[in-house]
């Protein structure tokens, strides 16, 4: 079948528009951000070579109560959709055709088919943005928001090249606002821990916990200089400590990370200059937003690394060293009580008193009938400090979460709780 | 850190394992982590000054004055 010449030139006369809008040009001037977008599909891949089997996001999840939803999104559980094996096929094919959507975008990538390859990567973007920030809390971690900026800016901003850099550099900058406190100043995260810090001595932990905070905070500014000598200093203290920071953490962030650092500040490196025109508003409204949500947790009273509201709305990695038992004791309307203790030894398993709460209010809606009430109490304990009650109800069925506010349910360190004991060295799993 | 006078709790998988407590320079730091924090804090200020000053502001102010020069 041959177009018309006149539906191809209006058809290329789209293209062209569409490439324009979305600033898909830059692709033909830049080695760097072509290499950027085959890591932005190699980082999708990995999320979602992790969430082809996992059932977070099923219809029977949602059935069994143990799926978790945003604090702002409390009913995303009835959106479910999905199932997978053994009860079904649907989320293995939803996950293999964003598979076929990746290569698709690297074969059109490589016939330097931009808007093509752009179209390609849409729906993994959605599909990635609505997992993570709209249907499950169970999905996120601090590597997701990276995904998700480097998408954004790969795929709908102008100036691609300078704030994919400009982004990198707040991810680590605006990190240590979660390092202000005891569990980096002091290191008291990785003395909590019965394999302590890896490689290096005990008695040194906070000298290289301050290093991390001084390289992330002042540092990581460098990455953006045109002095080469101090750039490529500074590239190589990162590309050290994520490489590190693996020993912990495995494959998973430096897989998102590493590609996009080493892509972006190694050797395509060339210095751009701040764009200043009236595009390049959306990329600054952009940066405000990064910093807007990162300092969102702090105007919750209290320490949201103990109480964990608006924890997540900012970068969260290694903030606190968690342990924390979780107690009920369920009163049926026949009489009868059930007692049951849920408890998390697990260093970043980060025992938010929310999840426990969401599952609690999930069980109670399912046995409205036949329960009365659910006696409630959650012990916390951050950095290898002293467990302390921070929950302690009567009726966890009758409680409700407020997303953006103080939960008075929820005890800060400025409440008194009470102390209950103190734990001993855990476990990084 | 912890007092000796509070009990123990040893959750699942975690026996055998000894109580938490400071290590190595952290006893000697462990008095003066506020200070730490407000120091941390103001190099944060700062640097948010500078670097918006330098990358974002100074940049635009001579760009809008270039303009207003020669319009």
């Amino acid at each position: 079948m041959t177009l018309s010449p006149v539906f191809r030139d209006r058809l290329k006369a789209i293209e062209r528009r569409y490439r324009a809008v979305f600033s898909l040009d830059e692709y033909d001037e830049s080695l760097a951000l072509r290499w950027a977008f085959g890591a932005l599909v190699f980082a999708y891949y990995v999320a979602f070579v992790w969430w082809t089997s996992s059932d977070a996001l099923t219809i029977q999840s949602a059935q069994k109560g143990v799926h978790v939803c945003w604090p702002y999104f409390q009913e995303c559980g009835s959106w479910y959709f999905l199932q997978t094996l053994p009860h079904g096929y649907l989320q293995t094919i939803l996950y293999m055709g964003l598979f076929g959507l990746l290569v698709h975008a690297v074969y059109r990538l490589s016939r330097r088919e931009w808007a093509l390859a752009q179209l390609s990567l849409l729906i993994p973007f959605l599909w990635h943005f609505i997992a993570v920030f709209v249907l499950s809390v169970l999905n996120v971690g601090n590597y997701h928001y990276y995904l998700f900026f480097f998408g954004l800016i790969l795929l709908f901003f102008p100036h691609k090249e300078f704030f994919l850099k400009l982004c990198i550099v707040l991810f680590y900058f605006l990190s240590t606002i979660a390092k202000l406190h005891e569990s980096w100043v002091l290191g008291t995260y990785f003395s909590s821990l019965k394999t302590g810090l890896p490689l290096f001595p005990e008695w040194s932990i906070p000298f290289w916990t301050n290093l991390v905070i001084f390289m992330e905070m002042v540092g990581a500014w460098l990455l953006l200089s045109k002095q080469v000598v101090l750039q490529r200093a500074v590239l190589i203290f990162f590309i050290a400590f994520h490489l590190y920071s693996g020993i912990l953490v495995e494959y998973r962030y430096p897989s998102t990370v590493l590609p996009m650092l080493i892509i972006m500040f190694g050797p395509f490196y060339r210095y751009s200059a701040p764009p200043l025109d009236r595009r390049s508003l959306i990329g600054w409204g952009m940066v405000l937003c990064m910093f807007l949500l990162q300092i969102s947790p702090k105007l919750i009273p209290g320490d949201e690394k103990l109480t964990h509201e608006g924890n997540k709305y900012g970068l969260y990695m290694f903030e606190s060293n968690h342990q924390c038992v979780s107690s009920t004791r369920r009163y049926w309307k026949d009489g009868s009580v059930t007692e049951s203790t849920g408890e998390s030894e697990i260093a970043r398993v980060r025992c938010d008193p929310y999840t426990y709460w969401f599952r609690l209010k999930q069980f109670c809606a399912r046995n409205k009938d036949s329960i009365e009430r659910v006696e409630w109490t959650f012990d916390h304990s951050i950095n290898g400090a002293a467990f302390l009650r921070i929950v302690e109800e009567r009726d966890a069925c009758a409680l409700t979460y407020r997303p953006f506010g103080r939960n008075t349910w929820i005890k800060t360190d400025k409440d008194n709780p009470a102390v209950i004991g103190y734990p001993v060295e855990n476990t990084y799993e | 850190m912890n007092s000796p006078d509070m009990p123990v709790i040893v959750l699942g998988g975690l026996e055998g394992n000894a109580p938490t407590h400071l290590k190595g320079l952290q006893v000697l730091l462990a008095p003066y982590v506020p200070q730490f924090i407000d120091f941390w804090t103001v190099v944060f200020c700062i640097t948010v000054a500078l670097v918006s000053a330098h990358g974002l502001f100074l940049p635009l102010a001579r760009k809008l004055r270039g303009r207003w020069r020669n319009p």
